[in-house]
């Protein structure tokens, strides 16, 4: 079997052993690095996507799936450095500030690194300052945010607000998530998007850098 | 008077059903082995980390009408509020699993061992809610002998941020009950910190006086059956 398809199959049976081991194979084989990310761990990761969205695994699955991915990324992200090859994208994440719930967002964080993107994870207890700053310093092309209770969601408004003092507003996109927050919230504080899910992200951030 | 609480491992290890239904996955459907194995795992982590312990105080009508009304940011009417004055007898509770649970959540997700760390989050999350069912089911021990027929008496906790009840109570609940006596401390937010604490208030009285129809304002756009769930439970113990 192609060794690309066997990264992606074994991608989804979650063996992060034996993905990182195809994964130098394959770049000893000199394959080039972004056909090994797009053929095999993307395309793998897809292949789990679309069954979770389907209930034919659960999310513990997808998990496993996910850290054989990253055994494979932690061996080609070096070289995609090197090569100067771009992501699809690039998104700031963090838990606003006065909150510690950060199981949500770290999901999210899986599931668009999963899909392709670059992730900077601020962690949780987050300051506006901290998600502006990073926004700027990584050229990101959104930011996330995450809350767990109704009075830390209200926090997002401030980093939206230093976004537009600091006049990034607009160009980079803000999405947020977590259990309190909605659409009609996402609306009032001017936030480009809501998701419910780390697949309705993946989604919605995808469309976002479409055209990048 | 104030109670501090410790409690048997045994009664708080959470459900396995529970874990995985909070992790998304149907009852009854086929797990693969490794999907077991992890779920065993995140048991015995749950067992050396979890450092389960609960706070618990009495307290009157005219107390509580004060911590209900917290900093007066509450939905107008809740069942809360409907219910408490007809209560024959209450008490605040808080408990929490500590903070080891949470770090090995961290260091599970920092080694992108994430089946692992949210196998353990969801344990957590419904150990630190069967702790609060424990503590509910205390207090009914201990008040039972109050009673001629406490057959007739429907026992049930409630929390602030739940059913319009505004979080923000948490601040005067927090300053009468003192959870920093366990090692709870409030942030400015009203959150709780270590993450697996639950807090709320015990409500003892009639059983009628815990059912309500779900036509409150906060029933609006709220999808929770947990409250349905309990009624039900009430009338057919
Ligand atoms: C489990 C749980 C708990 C657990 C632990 C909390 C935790 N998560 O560690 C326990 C039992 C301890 C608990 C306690 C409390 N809880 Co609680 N809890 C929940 C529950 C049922 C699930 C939260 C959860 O962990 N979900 C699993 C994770 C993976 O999901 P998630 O964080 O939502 O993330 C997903 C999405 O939201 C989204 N997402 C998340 N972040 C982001 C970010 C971006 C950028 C995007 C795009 C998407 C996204 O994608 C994620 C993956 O699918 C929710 C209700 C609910 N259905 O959500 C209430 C809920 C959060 N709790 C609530 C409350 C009120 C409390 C308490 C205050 C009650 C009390 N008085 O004790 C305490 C507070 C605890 C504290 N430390 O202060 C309220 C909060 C509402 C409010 N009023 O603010 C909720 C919403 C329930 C309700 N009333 O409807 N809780």
């Amino acid at each position: 079997m192609d060794i690309l398809k066997q990264i992606s199959e074994s991608l989804q049976k979650g063996d992060h052993e034996k993905v990182a081991m195809l994964t130098s194979q394959a770049i000893e084989e000199k394959i080039p690095v972004k056909k090994i990310l797009d053929e095999g761990l993307i395309a793998g990761m897809n292949v789990v996507g679309e069954e979770f969205k389907h209930h034919r695994i659960f999310l513990p699955s997808v998990l496993l799936a996910a850290r054989a991915m990253y055994a494979g990324m932690d061996l080609i992200k070096p070289l995609m450095i090197r090569d100067n090859i771009p992501t699809i994208g690039k998104v700031v994440i963090g838990t606003i500030k006065g909150d510690l719930h950060d199981i949500g967002k770290n999901l999210v964080g899986i599931m668009l690194k999963g899909a392709g993107f670059e992730v900077i994870d601020l962690g949780n207890d987050v300051t506006p300052d901290r998600f502006v700053q990073a926004a700027k310093d990584e050229k990101a092309d959104a930011v996330g945010m995450s809350a767990l209770l109704t009075t830390t969601m209200t926090g997002m408004k401030d980093v939206i607000e230093l976004m537009k003092s600091e006049g990034i507003y607009g160009k980079i996109k803000v999405i947020i998530g977590g259990a309190p927050v909605n659409r009609e919230f996402a609306e009032q504080i001017g936030a480009d998007s809501y998701a419910y899910d780390g697949m309705k992200a993946v989604e919605i951030l995808k469309e976002y850098v479409k055209d990048k | 008077m104030t109670e501090i609480i410790k409690f048997d491992m045994n009664d708080i290890i959470p459900g396995r059903e529970e874990v995985l239904r909070n992790q998304g996955v149907i009852p009854g459907a086929v797990l693969e082995d490794k999907i077991r194995d992890l779920l065993e795992q995140a048991i015995r982590e749950f067992q050396s980390l979890a450092e389960p312990v609960g706070v618990m105080k009495e307290v009157s009508i005219g107390d509580f009408k004060d911590i209900y009304k917290g900093e007066g940011r509450n939905d107008e009417p809740t069942p809360v509020a409907d219910i408490f004055p007809k209560a024959d007898c209450m008490a605040l509770f808080a408990v929490t699993l500590g903070q080891k649970i949470s770090d090995k959540i961290d260091q599970h997700f920092k080694a992108n061992n994430f089946a692992e760390g949210c196998m353990l989050d969801a344990g957590a999350s419904a150990g630190a809610d069967q702790a609060a069912e424990i503590m509910q089911r205390m207090y009914e021990q201990e008040i039972a002998e109050r009673f001629d027929d406490f057959d007739a008496i429907g026992v049930v906790r409630y929390s602030p941020g739940y059913c319009g009840w505004h979080i923000s109570a948490q601040k005067k609940l927090f300053g009468f009950l003192g959870p920093e006596k366990i090692g709870i401390t409030l942030r400015e937010t009203y959150l709780m910190d270590p993450l697996k604490s639950v807090s709320g208030v015990i409500i003892a009285g009639p059983k009628e006086i815990h059912q309500f129809e779900n036509n409150y304002p906060c029933c609006e756009n709220c999808d929770d059956q947990t409250c349905l769930e309990r009624m039900q439970a009430l009338k057919n113990a």
